[in-house]
C-alpha cells in the first residue's frame, strides 16, 4: 500500500513547553489508525500540526510525497485533509445542511455531493430529520455526527478525528463509532485521536500510544492489549 | 488527627448537568490529599463549592466544626480555606511583592504580619515559594512556572490551614513540575493541610498518600494511589468501557 501521510521527526513547542517529541508517524492509504494517550499526552496538537493549525517548530510532514509542513492550514485542506475538531466547533447559529454545506465549499463535483450527502444520511438518519433545525439546538450526540459530516463531504483522502466521543453517553459513543467503522469501509483513510482507549482499540488498526508528547509504542489491538504500560500511562502508577 | 474538611451529600447542578452527585469525602488535619478524574468529572467544581465561589443545590460542607455550606467566598478565606486556580491571574502590572502583599492585608494575613509587618511577611512567603530574587518585577514578564508559584504564594498570603490546588503543575515543562511539587511537599511538611486535583497523574499518583477519585460528578472510591489506580471503575473512567480487559 502507498503511504499517505509521513510525519518524520515532528517536535512542537508552546513557549517552553514542549508538546511533541520525536514524532514518527506514517499513515498507508486505506487505513483506520487510531492515537491514544490521556488528556495532555499531545493529541489535539499531532491533529493540528498535520492540518496545519499549528505549525511544527521541527521536523517534516508528507502528504501524498509532497512537503505541507509548512502549509497555511487552508491550503492543507485543498489537498485533500479533513479535520473534525474537538468539541465539534460547530457553525451553530446556522442549520444542519447549512454545516454540511460549509464543509462542501471546495468540492465542485455536484454529483459526489450527492453521493455523499446520500452516505451521510444512510449514517446519521437523525442528520437528515434534522436537516432544517439550528446546529446550537442539536443533543451532544447529534452535533458529533454533524462535525463529522461536515468533515467527509469535503470528500477527503484523510480524516483526521479528534476525540469524536467526548462527553457522549457509553450508547451514543457506540453509535459515533459505529459510523467511524463504516466510513473505513467505504474507503477513507482515518486517523482518530480517542482519549477511551478501549473504543479506539475497537475500531484502529494500528493504535499509537502517546504519554507527553512522545510515541510509547504501537501495534495492534491484540498487541497493545498484553501491554500493562497503557494503564501506566493513563493512570500514572 | 481530627477531620478539617467534612463533605456531605454534596450536589451541584447546572441545567440539566449534574456536576457534581451526592458527594461526600472527608479529610483530616494535616494530610495531602489528591482529587482525581478525568475531564469533566467535577473536580473543579467541587473546589469552587468548598472555597465558596459556587453554592450547592443540597448537601453541606464543615470546616473546623463549622457549617461553611454555602458560605461566601471572602468568608471562607477568613476562617482558613485559600485556593488557586487552573488558569493563571495575577496583579499583572504589579510587582510581584505587591502582589503577595494584597493577599497579607486579608485578616488572617495581618494577624501572620502583626509581628514584622506586611511586607516582611510577604518576602518570607517569596522566599518560601522561591521567588525573593524577582520580588520588584512584574508577573507579565514571567515563564508559566513562576506564575504558578506566585499563584501559591498567593493563597499563602491568606495563612491557609487548608490549601486547595487546582492542576497546579498542568502546562509546565518537566522541570517546572518538579520545582512545584517540591514546593507543595515542602508546604505539606510545614503543615498545611493540602488538597489537590489533577487530570494528568503522572505526578500526583507519585505525590500524595491518598487519592480520592470520581468521574461524572460521583464519588468513585479512594485509597492510597496503587489501590486506587487498579479499581474496576477507575480505570473504565480513564481508558473506557472494557478497560479491564487489557493488562
Amino acid at each position: 500500500m502507498k503511504n499517505l501521510l509521513e510525519m518524520r521527526k515532528i517536535y512542537h513547542y508552546y513557549e517552553k513547553a514542549r508538546a511533541l517529541e520525536e514524532i514518527n508517524l506514517t499513515i498507508e492509504e486505506g487505513v483506520l489508525d487510531a492515537v491514544i494517550g490521556p488528556n495532555g499526552a499531545g493529541k489535539s496538537t499531532l491533529l493540528r500540526v498535520i492540518s496545519g493549525l499549528e505549525e511544527p517548530d521541527r521536523g517534516k510532514i508528507e502528504f501524498l510525497g509532497e512537503r505541507i509542513d509548512d502549509l497555511k492550514a487552508y491550503k492543507i485542506a485543498k489537498k485533500g485533509i479533513a479535520h473534525c475538531p474537538e468539541r465539534r466547533r460547530l457553525f451553530y447559529d446556522m442549520t444542519v445542511m447549512e454545516n454540511i454545506e460549509m464543509g462542501s465549499y471546495m468540492l465542485k463535483d455536484k454529483k459526489k455531493f450527492k453521493y455523499l450527502l446520500t452516505f451521510i444520511f444512510e449514517l446519521f438518519p437523525r442528520l437528515k430529520e434534522r436537516r432544517k433545525q439550528r446546529a446550537g439546538t442539536l443533543s451532544g450526540g447529534e452535533q458529533q455526527m454533524l462535525a463529522i459530516a461536515r468533515a467527509i463531504i469535503a470528500n477527503p483522502k484523510l480524516l483526521l478525528l479528534d476525540e469524536p466521543s467526548l462527553g457522549l453517553a457509553p450508547k451514543i459513543k457506540d453509535k459515533i463509532f459505529d459510523a467511524i467503522d463504516l466510513i473505513k469501509k467505504e474507503g477513507t483513510t482515518t486517523l482518530l485521536v480517542e482519549q477511551d482507549a478501549v473504543l479506539a482499540m475497537s475500531v484502529g488498526e494500528t493504535i499509537h500510544l502517546l504519554e507527553e508528547g512522545k510515541i510509547e509504542m504501537r501495534g495492534t489491538k491484540e498487541e497493545l492489549e498484553k501491554e500493562p504500560r497503557i494503564k501506566k500511562v493513563y493512570l500514572g502508577i | 488527627m481530627g477531620v478539617i474538611l467534612e463533605v456531605k451529600n454534596l450536589t451541584k447542578k447546572y441545567s440539566g448537568l449534574t456536576a457534581v452527585n451526592d458527594f461526600s469525602f472527608e479529610i483530616h488535619r494535616g494530610e495531602f490529599v489528591g482529587l482525581i478524574g478525568p475531564n469533566g468529572a467535577g473536580k473543579t467544581t467541587i473546589f469552587n463549592l468548598v472555597s465558596g465561589l459556587e453554592k450547592p443545590n443540597s448537601g453541606s460542607i464543615r470546616f473546623d466544626g463549622r457549617d461553611i455550606t454555602g458560605m461566601k467566598s471572602y468568608k471562607v478565606v477568613n476562617l482558613g480555606i485559600a485556593r488557586t486556580f487552573q488558569l493563571v491571574r495575577s496583579f499583572k502590572y504589579m510587582t510581584l511583592l505587591d502582589n503577595i502583599s494584597v493577599s497579607c492585608l486579608s485578616p488572617r494575613g495581618r494577624k501572620l504580619a502583626k509581628e514584622y509587618g506586611i511586607d516582611e511577611s510577604a518576602s518570607s512567603i517569596l522566599a518560601a515559594v522561591g521567588l525573593i530574587d524577582k520580588a520588584r518585577i512584574p508577573p507579565v514578564v514571567l515563564p508559566h512556572g513562576d506564575l504558578r508559584k506566585l499563584q501559591i504564594g498567593k493563597a499563602l498570603g491568606t495563612n491557609p490551614q487548608l490549601l486547595l490546588l487546582d492542576e497546579p503543575v498542568s502546562g509546565l515543562s518537566h522541570e517546572e513540575q518538579k520545582g512545584i511539587t517540591d514546593l507543595i511537599k515542602k508546604l505539606h511538611d510545614d503543615g498545611v493541610t493540602v488538597f489537590m486535583t489533577g487530570h494528568v497523574l503522572r505526578e500526583l499518583m507519585h505525590l500524595v498518600p491518598r487519592v480520592i477519585a470520581m468521574h461524572q460528578g460521583k464519588y468513585i472510591t479512594e485509597g492510597p494511589p496503587e489501590e486506587v489506580a487498579n479499581n474496576k471503575i477507575v480505570l473504565e473512567a480513564y481508558l473506557g468501557k472494557g478497560s479491564e480487559e487489557l493488562a
